[in-house]
């Protein structure tokens, strides 16, 4: 029983020196603990600037973007994080289509303007449900989708924004 | 008769579920961020633990594989493998209750959903596991 636990741990402190070694060597690995990624670092002026024309993907775009749409009610903010959260607090405006429970929101989705930007995001990255969120939509047919990657977080760090 | 037959089934379980461990393991191994936000999407863990399993446990399921396949310190690889597998069952019927329609993050490139099916897989994978690890410690191979 003793040489069981000593082998368990043994193999565990083998997985964290190879896993912590190999996740620093890897592009793709995680910060750990930090909720950064790219949408943190990248600027408005990285992103495609909003056009009439419709995109070929839905574009990834930040906050000065969409403090502009939102000046011209040219927007609407899709929270797709779960509705809890959401409660907790979201970008204002925002309409709440939680990526987790899509069949129930079929009908939300379908009713969504097609003459307006459809903004998804979620609480930054590593978050990826605003992106797979905006993916869904533009794959329905809705033409103006954008992510906003940087999410929540990035929009909490204004110092003019309401919640 | 009897004795050959079970051990032949602890062999062909052992080996599948080495099989199936390895494979899940690389397929997270390769890309981390990606487990990261399954991991994430089932909205059990803070975010620090998320990064901190997505970066250990499919090592973890790599190394009870590869120990697993070769036939080594089997009890205690498999005793990690029902630890898992009890994670994993527990993660997708809290995931299931509170109605969260997610990838499973098993396998990396697969793109299964969370739900009876996969409970269902996973319990069999238990039941496997606790085979293998009770055959060993009853000796019947060299561990």
């Amino acid at each position: 029983m003793k040489s069981i636990f000593f082998q368990s741990l043994i193999i565990i402190a083998a997985s964290a020196i190879l896993g912590f070694s190999a996740n620093a060597l890897n592009p793709n690995g995680v910060k750990i603990g930090a909720r950064t990624g790219p949408g943190d670092t990248k600027s408005d002026t990285t992103f495609s600037v909003l056009q009439d024309e419709p995109p070929d993907e839905p574009l990834v775009i930040g906050k000065t973007k969409i403090k502009s749409l939102m000046n011209n009610d040219n927007i609407v903010l899709i929270d797709a994080r779960l509705p809890e959260e959401y409660e907790q607090g979201h970008m204002p405006g925002a309409v709440n289509i939680p990526f987790e429970r899509l069949g129930r929101h079929i009908e939300q989705m379908d009713a969504l303007p097609k003459d307006k930007w459809l903004v998804c995001y979620c609480g930054g990255p590593p978050c990826d449900l605003g992106e797979l969120l905006a993916y869904e939509l533009f794959n329905m047919g809705y033409q103006y989708v954008a992510i906003y990657q940087a999410g929540l977080d990035d929009w909490k760090k204004s110092e003019d924004v309401e919640l | 008769m009897k004795q050959k037959i079970i051990n032949s089934a602890y062999t062909v379980v052992r080996l599948i579920l080495a099989g199936l461990f390895i494979y899940a393991g690389v397929t997270k191994i390769i890309n981390p961020a990606d487990f990261a936000s399954d991991v994430d999407h089932y909205r059990i863990l803070p975010y620090f633990f998320v990064t901190v399993v997505a970066v250990i446990l499919p090592w973890m399921e790599v190394i009870c594989g590869g120990l697993l396949l070769a036939n080594r310190w089997v009890q205690s690889s498999s005793l990690l493998v029902l630890l898992m597998m009890t994670v994993f069952i527990i993660a997708i019927a809290s995931a299931m209750a509170r109605g969260l329609d997610i990838e499973c993050g098993c396998f990396a490139s697969g793109a299964t959903k969370v739900g009876l099916p996969k409970l269902i897989e996973d319990i069999v994978l238990w039941i496997g596991a606790f085979f293998v690890f009770d055959r060993a410690g009853r000796g019947q191979r060299r561990i």
